[in-house]
């Protein structure tokens, strides 16, 4: 029965309860599609780390006899063009049920090779020395989805003979393809934030349904204060408030679902953490259709029956409304403790001198600074989430005492009578905006801070080393190339137009430093250097005047992918002589700087026959491209952070627009009343416009300075080597200024409503 | 001197007239009572000659110049610097101070911060609500109010005041208070007064009172006078 009569009430109460049904179902349908985007784009995270890690298979060493006949000699490496990745797998079936790798038909032949749909295009696009000779053979097929992650991917699958590749040091007998899965820590890290984020975004969503769902509070409790004096019991008026949000919020699920369906393609292409998914991997799952339809109507029931509460305890409630408490000013506590302790921090903890080598690591900052980092950060959170309110307030206050037109009288006060409900709806943007701008003034300092090493110079040199694992086994380890092969080298090298090359030598006939970073970067530690061939890379160090040869500990140089934390210079004054020849020595490593990249990648072809001999699983890369993959991970990271601040720009702007056109229905009296009484109707629209603007841009404001400080401190800690002030990328500029924009865009749009709503030709029935 | 005076108006909403052939005038410092039973269009008059509404036809005329043919934006500026307005209630915004209210129509006259919130202190002064200026309007009570709606109204200085059923939600004992502050400080003003009611006792402290019945407008007589 209360249904019912909640559904006419709803349907059948003329114009203005009609607005808001429309009012609630457009901000529910923003989101809920949202909520499905979000949701999609986190699905297609956990498919994609969820796909074959058919990269992780290990196999077992090709032994003194030869390969055996069961099974596929496999040799997996990870191959750079251009500072992007290629992974190479070189194969050879050793029998007719050798195991073929997902994505393939069957393994290719010897001179054959496939490769995925990015690879064939890329091998097609540029010259052959530069990328298509490192591969041996001809283009036999593409490789499909299931052996890819992204599309994007540049996979190769080269097919050798037994014996060439039984030949190379890497090379594994593989019996069975691993079948687990790409998961590992990193994307567990990478899940849980992305649960977090999909999670934190919930509650900005909840709060524009909310608001939207308390819609017009105070003449909604006119009404049903006046059933609660009909005679209508508490549980009743509930009822009747929830069919209303119900039927608001369920058209509102509707729409949303079908809005999602046209733009799922769009996100599947935006490419949220770096990299495109696969389209069909962006989409929710059913059982997500079914929770988001029936738990968002099911939230702004809840919601109405909560904002009724007042009404539920006196049938006069409506006329006994007051003005919400101030908030107090304790509440700047946690965002004061919280910017004084990054300040501290930074006094405190900012980068001491180096210190002796460690593994030719120079010294950072100390793990103290991480938990007062995350302290200062959890604080300053919670500060600018409680702190805003009373900010609003002061600010909306001092605001009205200086008011010197009407407009900006009529909205402070707005503001300072329930400065809560004006901060409720930017609280999540406040958040966000601030984790962005640490975020991404961070990432930039910190890939700052690393090509600023070596005073920039080194961003450009290639490392290789061509000295292997050693084998404790082995009686005579290998030192690396014999000097004519190493000599020869050099010599070819140093022929390309614009090419440096600064030989690393053995300085004795063993080998006396080898040191490994993870699995794939290792490197001598110690070698004899010409000083006129050092000469030519300054930034590592130089000789005493009279030497011509010195020998020097380089430390993890050729293996370490951040430079920023090297050691440099190397080399100096009190360097030890070598008194012999060195290019006399076996060649160990090499550093080269290439004139120009097709020139580096020219190079790195050349050597990639002479790294695949020592058994190599990665080709060598320069410093740049070591910083660039560090700050791809970082850029994963940042982009997410920009897409929530996004995002959270948009739902906020919804909120405003929500809250807007709320408050121009509880104040349509007064404020019909004032145009009847020759106020502008352009009075009134600066009044709202000022109520949701002001206060949107004055939080971004808010936390883009704080974001700025923190960003400050922590870079000043950990990033000394970059700028005082590290300020973010275009990217961020263009999220943050588009986000803005269609915020405002949104808000702008429910000014309309205003005209309409308080156009004196209505006054008669008022 | 003749301030508004309508002739010959006609108004409908859709298909249901509400002023047929309704002419009446008033003059400067004059007060009239408009009075009517409900839905007679004694309301619809009143927002015809404020500039509210525009007649199907007809003329209004204020201070000797057509009103009805002003633009939207003239007769809003009107509205604002020469008329003045009290309503039933609910015309005072909620989130301002009862000063504030008072000083709005001020401020939305571009006159200075200081001078419009000392003409609304003197305003309030008046009305004996000296003490209330830095209350909010949910904290006054209804004869409160309504007086300080009519300090709003005043503030400006208007030559035509037009009230639409000031004393409508208020007790006859202050309802009556309230009328002899609003009749008292138009008459010291000298401002014409366009009071709208179906209270006879209102519309007593009236100089002339006319009967709005079907749309139409009559002198009233003197039986209807005495209701």
């Amino acid at each position: 029965m209360m249904f019912v009569l909640g559904a006419r009430l709803t349907l059948r109460s003329g114009r203005e309860a009609l607005a808001r049904l429309v009012l609630i179902a457009a901000a529910v349908a923003i989101g809920v599609t949202i909520l499905l985007a979000v949701l999609a784009e986190f699905n297609a995270f956990q498919d994609t780390a969820r796909t074959r890690c058919w990269q992780c298979t290990t196999g077992t060493p090709v032994g003194p006899d030869g390969p055996g006949d069961r099974g596929v000699l496999w040799n997996y490496s990870e191959d750079y063009y251009a500072g992007r990745v290629v992974q190479r797998l070189d194969v050879a079936a050793l029998s007719a049920q050798a195991p073929v790798l997902p994505g393939l038909l069957r393994l290719p032949a010897a001179g054959q090779y496939y490769a995925s749909p990015a690879m064939a295009r890329l091998l097609a696009a540029v010259p052959g020395e530069e990328l298509a000779d490192r591969f041996p053979g001809v283009l036999a097929g593409r490789i499909g989805d299931a052996g890819l992650t992204r599309p994007d991917d540049l996979v190769i699958v080269v097919g050798r003979t037994p014996a060439d590749l039984a030949a190379l040091p890497a090379t594994r007998v593989v019996g069975e393809i691993s079948s687990r899965s790409h998961i590992d820590g990193t994307t567990n890290l990478y899940r849980y934030g992305l649960g977090l984020v999909a999670a934190g975004l919930l509650v900005p969503l909840l709060t524009l349904i909310g608001t939207a769902t308390r819609l017009a509070a105070a003449r909604r409790e006119e009404r049903f204060a006046a059933l609660r004096l009909a005679g209508a019991t508490p549980r009743q008026v509930g009822v009747i408030a929830s069919v209303e949000a119900i039927i608001g919020a369920a058209a509102g699920s509707l729409i949303g679902v079908a809005v999602f369906q046209p733009f799922q393609p769009v996100i599947a292409g935006l490419a949220v953490v770096g990299t495109p998914y696969f389209g069909y991997l962006v989409a929710p799952s059913l059982a997500q259709y079914l929770a988001v339809g029936l738990g968002v109507p099911l939230a702004a029931a809840l919601a109405a029956v909560v904002s009724l509460r007042r009404v539920q305890h006196s049938p006069l409630s409506a006329s006994r409304r007051v003005t919400p408490p101030a908030p107090s000013a304790w509440r700047l506590g946690p965002l004061v403790a919280g910017l004084a302790l990054f300040a501290v921090a930074a006094v405190v903890f900012g980068r001491q001198p180096a210190g002796p080598a460690t593994g030719g690591l120079s010294n950072g900052p100390g793990n103290a600074v991480l938990p007062v980092t995350l302290l200062g950060l959890l604080l300053t959170m919670l500060g600018l989430i409680l702190g805003g309110s009373w900010l609003t307030m002061q600010g909306a206050r001092l605001m009205a005492r200086t008011a010197r037109r009407a407009s900006a009288l009529l909205s402070s006060r707005r503001l300072a009578d329930n400065p809560k409900a004006a901060f409720r709806s930017i609280g999540g943007l406040v958040l966000a905006v601030f984790v962005g701008t640490v975020i991404a003034c961070l990432i930039p300092a910190l890939g700052a801070e690393m090509r600023a090493a070596g005073g920039g110079t080194l961003t450009d040199v290639l490392r290789v080393s061509f000295v292997p694992e050693p084998d404790p086994a082995a009686e005579h380890p290998v030192l690396g190339l014999a000097p004519g092969a190493g000599g020869a080298l050099v010599d070819r090298l140093r022929a390309l137009p614009g090419t440096a090359v600064l030989p690393l030598y053995a300085p004795e006939q063993r080998l006396t430093g080898y040191a490994c970073v993870g699995a794939n970067a290792c490197g001598p530690t110690e070698a004899a250097i010409a000083c006129a061939d050092l000469a030519r890379f300054p930034a590592l160090g130089r000789c005493d005047g009279g030497l011509r040869a010195i020998r020097a500990q380089f430390g993890l140089l050729l293996s370490h992918d951040n430079v920023a934390s090297l050691r440099l210079p190397f080399a100096d004054r009190d360097s030890e002589a070598f008194n012999a020849d060195p290019a006399a020595q076996p060649l160990e490593a090499m550093l080269v700087r290439a004139g120009d990249p097709a020139t580096l990648e020219r190079i790195r072809t050349l050597l990639a026959g002479y790294t695949a001999r020592i058994g190599a699983t990665s080709a060598p890369k320069t410093f740049g491209e070591s910083i660039a993959l560090r700050d791809a991970r970082y850029r994963q990271v940042q982009q997410v952070a920009l897409a929530v601040v996004a995002v959270t720009l948009l739902v906020a702007g919804c909120s405003l627009a929500v809250a807007v056109g709320g408050g121009l229905v509880e104040r349509r009296r007064p404020f019909t009343l004032l145009r009847v009484a020759g106020t502008p109707a352009s009075v009134l629209l600066r009044v709202v416009t000022f109520e949701s603007v002001v206060p949107l841009l004055c939080a971004a404001a808010v936390a883009i300075a704080a974001g700025l400080g923190v960003a400050a401190s922590v870079a000043h800690t950990v990033a000394p080597g970059g700028p005082a002030l590290p300020l973010p990328g275009s990217g961020y500029f263009v999220t943050l200024g588009a986000g803005l924009a269609v915020a405002l865009v949104v808000i702008v749009s429910a000014l309309p409503l205003l005209r309409r709503l308080t156009d004196p030709n209505d006054a008669r029935f008022e | 001197m003749l301030m508004v005076e309508a002739e010959h108006l006609f108004r409908s909403f859709g298909s249901t007239p509400a002023l047929r052939d309704a002419s009446v005038a008033v003059a400067q410092g004059e007060i009239l009572a408009v009075m009517g039973p409900s839905g007679s269009g004694k309301s619809t008059l009143l927002h015809c000659l404020s500039g509210i509404f525009t007649p199907d036809s007809g003329a209004i005329r204020y201070d000797g110049r057509r009103l009805d043919t002003l633009s939207e934006a003239a007769r809003t500026t009107l509205r604002r610097t020469e008329f003045g307005f009290v309503f039933q209630f609910g015309q005072l915004v909620p989130e301002l101070t009862v000063a504030d209210n008072v000083a709005l129509p001020l401020l939305l006259n571009k006159v200075r911060r200081h001078d419009a919130y000392a003409t609304a202190a003197a305003w309030l002064h008046r009305l004996g609500l000296g003490d209330l200026g830095a209350r909010r309007t949910g904290e006054l009570s209804g004869g409160q109010a309504q007086r300080a709606a009519i300090a709003r109204a005043l503030a400006i200085g208007p030559r035509v005041l037009f009230a639409d059923e000031p004393t409508g939600s208020l007790d006859s004992a202050t309802g009556e208070t309230v009328m002899e502050l609003l009749v008292g400080l138009a008459r010291q003003e000298g401002v014409a007064v366009v009071l709208v009611t179906h209270d006879g006792r209102v519309a007593a402290h009236a100089d002339r009172r006319v009967i709005v019945r079907d749309g139409r407008v009559f002198a009233a007589t003197g039986a209807e006078a005495a209701r």
